[in-house]
């Protein structure tokens, strides 16, 4: 007798019994199954059926072609391919690029774009930097951020002893770049923006960023170097305001 | 000539990609022919050509920015040994870079707008951008990194860049050692390290546990050179770029500190990244390539006998050479093969030799992403990648291409090229199908049917699968319908080589099988007789699964076997799938059988043909170190090559896995988000 499925699904058991899947279904039989009906009649195949409708046609093949066989020669440099004459309708994705300037643990704003497309937001912490972005107590932001201090020269390949390496000096001001998805940021929010760079502890670097605040989440691992504690638009270079304006319209 | 940009390398939207912005100073228009070469050789025909920036191109978008400089060549400065300022010659350029030349300088230096200039063009040109490559036209030594920005002359190669690009990109230390004792604690960069205790160790991972730890240790007083193996013998074959232990010396101190191998690209700019430097890379440019197993196809690309890797994602393929054992890249290309084909999300790929060569072709292609329908062949480009020879824009004369086609890789007519059929039943008032002969460099249409076949009438819903059921060389066509009709259909066509010809029809029944619509298809010699039979499978329309052997004798099908519920070693359930190929190499077609949904756990099985009968095996849950689940797709293919029998290519999103097959199913190989062969340890 078959076996039921069981309801823990079972396993596989060597040369078992057939499994019955539906006991409302029959086994399989010899003899033709009843014809089902379709549309409420019974349809078979038939040669010299003419179809329907003839509006929406390949074209003819042309005389010629049938039977030959085998294409030309080595195709020539072929022009790129059309892209579609409809144009997609516009995404609604965009981020912010908000370029960030530290100058003796000052950070400030020195300029913003407004950039089509997706951001891909990473999600662990890889570097020995990196910065996070939040308007009131969400996160809108975080990255980080490689190399971002030191200042090195290539090798002197025919200098003397001490100069076979790198000529390295720390940056005591810097650039980054933060990106802040359009959606979770606009000029009515700026005055509640908070950006915080951190350098991050080796222990902490490839760890994944949970929900919280990374101070929060890390702790002693993250150590603050700057922060911006919100943006008065107003009280930004004229051009720095333009563009803001510009990139948050 | 006023400034321009030109995108080199187009992966993706700006904030999904890292982007690589290249802009000249001191190139005047004249110079700019020179500029773009130099940009050529350094970044594409150099950076992207190595190891890891060839396989992670999908990661970057490159820029070429041109700003025309009214000056050739860009100012000057001379500073005296106690660097005071000599001398100041100024140029007019367009970022206004002095060179000084000065090691203690870092060779040049902004001139007084450069940031605002340079900025500027930033803003001006590109969308956005995370490296920053200046080439100056000075032909004097030097370059000056860092901050995400690397000022360079035109003295300097690629490999340089490569390191750079290793701090820039990466955050990685240096590896070489021109200082004395590292005067701090545990550095930050996964790199280098003051730990020299192996169970605790920043890359113990990569470390056999055969080799010493530390690795080599320097003798006291070590100064200005780094320390190779010395703590007991180096073993034969020991790799100093790839084999990972802990030697002291590196983030350019010698004693101290340590670093994972004798010879890094952070050490000497030229050899690739050791294992640790390289999946630092990868994982920081991971979620920019945005690569995944769910595209994978199998086939010989080089007609060694093993079949290879294809991988598609987006506008990118990657080719990977099987050695028997293990995959290794051999092309990897971005948006655009010569010829010229354009990756494209939807692009369709079909393997086949269809010129005959013994290595397989492929033929994409893509009815959704640009405003006509393409076909497309790529063939071996002599240098292990490929090569667009001919595609076909909306049509080729006969045949429309349209939305829906669905193509058929089959020797029709017996001149040892794969051809192709295409069938579709939906875009036009009627169905078609048609019969694409390969001339190895491209196709033509020999046939084409409209509306009926020889003893067929098509409808929508025809179900078409190809194999040689009358052993003449020439493969046919057998087509299924279980659901445009009051009863099932199957079909035998045979080809003569141009057109086809009704050898048989089943209505309704097939011998010892009632056809219902839930049947399922395979087609393969099971008996071995050359002639191409059908292992029938139904699991939803009866009580209990059957498994029929419906062997051909060239003008029709018997049954050799029906398994009512059970095949000896496998208890069929609903929701089995089936694979078809010779996995025991005794020229009769078996059957991977995977069921993932019907137990409690998952099962992969081998029904291997004795003729006329099957006997199964299976592994329940895991295949090694591979954990068998619902979204895993299998690709039956023969990487051992002649040294084994055929073979099971396993993947999805995050794994790609090997699975050797012929004698029983064991892993030989598991990847995890890229492939990669460390010699020790993984990443992850």
């Amino acid at each position: 007798m078959a076996n039921e499925t069981p309801p823990n699904k079972g396993e596989q058991v060597k040369d078992g019994p057939p499994i019955v899947e539906n006991a409302q279904l029959p086994r399989m039989g010899k003899a033709a199954l009843p014809e089902k009906t379709i549309n409420g009649s019974v349809r078979h195949m038939t040669m010299g059926a003419q179809p329907a409708s003839r509006t929406n046609l390949m074209a003819a093949v042309p005389e010629h072609q049938m039977p030959q066989q085998g294409a030309g020669g080595k195709q020539a440099y072929q022009p790129q391919q059309r892209k579609p004459g409809e144009q997609q309708p516009a995404s609604n994705e965009g981020y912010v690029r908000l370029h960030m300037h530290v100058a003796n643990g000052q950070m400030s704003v020195t300029g913003a774009q407004a950039v089509a497309g997706p951001l891909v937001q990473p999600q662990s912490l890889q570097h020995e930097h990196a910065y996070e972005a939040t308007v009131g107590a969400n996160r809108v932001a975080a990255e980080s951020i490689p190399d971002l201090t030191e200042r090195r020269s290539y090798p002197n390949p025919q200098g003397g002893p001490g100069q076979e390496g790198h000529y390295i000096t720390h940056a005591s001001s810097y650039d980054f770049i933060v990106r802040i998805p359009r959606n979770a940021l606009s000029l009515a929010q700026l005055p509640q923006l908070r950006v915080t760079l951190y350098q991050i502890s080796a222990a902490a670097q490839h760890q994944p960023m949970g929900r919280q605040a990374l101070g929060a989440q890390f702790g002693q691992q993250v150590k603050e170097v700057a922060r911006l504690n919100g943006l008065r638009v107003e009280q930004l270079p004229a051009p720095v305001q333009e563009s803001l304006r510009k990139a948050l319209q | 000539m006023p400034d321009s940009m030109t995108q080199l390398v187009s992966a993706g939207p700006p904030g999904t990609k890292r982007n690589l912005v290249v802009l000249g100073d001191g190139f005047a228009a004249g110079d700019q022919d020179a500029y773009n070469q130099k940009v050529q050789d350094l970044v594409i025909n150099g950076l992207f050509q190595q190891d890891l920036f060839y396989e992670d191109q999908q990661a970057f978008n490159i820029y070429r920015v041109n700003l025309i400089s009214t000056d050739s060549g860009v100012s000057q400065r001379v500073y005296d040994s106690n660097g005071n300022i000599i001398s100041t010659t100024l140029k007019n350029t367009a970022l206004s870079y002095i060179y000084n030349g000065s090691w203690s300088h870092c060779w040049l230096e902004d001139g007084t707008n450069t940031e605002f200039l340079l900025q500027n063009a930033l803003n001006t040109w590109v969308p956005d951008y995370n490296f920053v490559l200046v080439l100056l036209n000075e032909t004097g030594w030097g370059g000056c990194g860092g901050g995400g920005r690397l000022v360079v002359t035109l003295a300097g190669d690629w490999s340089v860049i490569a390191h750079e690009s290793g701090h820039g990109m990466g955050g990685l230390a240096d590896e070489y050692c021109v200082r004395g004792a590292w005067p701090g604690g545990e550095p930050g960069q996964v790199d280098v390290t003051t730990n020299s205790d192996r169970n605790t160790l920043k890359w113990a991972n990569f470390v056999n546990p055969s080799t010493p730890v530390p690795t080599g240790v320097a003798p006291a007083g070590t100064t200005g050179s780094c320390t190779g193996y010395n703590q007991g013998t180096k073993p034969s074959g020991w790799d100093d770029n790839q084999d990972v232990g802990l030697f002291e010396g590196g983030s350019t101190y010698s004693t101290g500190v340590y670093r994972p191998v004798i010879n890094c690209r952070m050490n000497s700019n030229r050899p690739p990244y050791c294992p640790v430097c390289y999946t630092q890379m990868r994982r920081v440019l991971d979620p920019y390539t945005d690569h995944t197993f769910l595209n994978c196809y199998a086939g010989d690309f080089n007609g060694d006998g093993k079949s290879d890797l294809l991988i598609h994602n987006d506008n990118s393929i990657l080719l990977y050479r099987s050695n028997g054992s293990q995959l290794d890249i051999v092309f990897s290309v971005v948006a655009i093969v010569p010829g010229s084909w354009q990756f494209s999300t939807h692009d369709q790929f079909y393997i086949g030799d269809f010129n005959g060569d013994g290595k397989d072709e492929v033929v994409v292609y893509n009815s959704v992403d640009w405003a006509i329908p393409y076909l497309g062949l790529l063939a071996d480009d002599g240098n292990n990648g490929l090569d667009l020879i001919a595609r076909y824009d909306g049509s080729m004369p006969g045949w429309q291409f349209n939305k829906t086609d669905q193509f058929y890789v089959a020797d029709f007519n017996g001149d040892g090229k794969q051809d192709l059929f295409v069938f579709n039943g939906s875009d036009w008032s009627i169905p078609y199908l048609g019969l694409l002969a390969s001339s190895g460099w491209g196709f033509s249409l020999v046939q084409r049917y409209d509306s009926t076949l020889p003893g067929w009438q098509m409808t929508p819903g025809d179900q078409h699968f190809v194999g040689d059921f009358n052993g003449d060389g020439k493969a046919d066509l057998w087509v299924f319908n279980g659901s445009n009709w009051s009863i099932p259909y199957l079909g035998l066509l045979s080809s003569d080589g141009t057109s086809l010809s009704m050898t048989v029809r089943y209505d309704s029944t097939l011998p010892d099988w009632q056809m219902t619509p839930g049947d399922q298809h395979f087609i393969g010699d099971f008996n071995g007789d050359g002639k191409a039979d059908l292992y029938l499978f139904n699991g939803s329309n009866w009580s209990i699964a059957y498994l029929g052997l419906l062997q051909s004798n060239g003008s029709g099908l018997s049954m050799a076997t029906r398994y009512d519920g059970t095949v000896p070693g496998w208890q069929m359930r609903t929701n089995d799938t089936h694979y078809v190929a010779d996995i025991n190499s005794d020229g009769k077609a078996d059957l991977f059988v995977y069921n993932y949904q019907d137990w409690s756990t998952q099962y992969l099985g081998r029904m291997i043909s004795e003729g006329t009968t099957l006997t199964a095996d299976w592994a329940a849950s895991w295949v090694g170190e591979w954990h068998l689940g619902a979204v895993d797709q299998f690709a039956p293919c023969d990487y051992e090559g002649a040294s084994g029998q055929p073979d099971l290519f396993v993947h999805n999103h995050d794994w790609f896995g090997m699975i050797s097959a012929g004698f029983s199913i064991g892993l030989q190989k598991i990847y995890y988000r890229w492939i990669h062969n460390y010699r020790y340890g993984r990443n992850w």
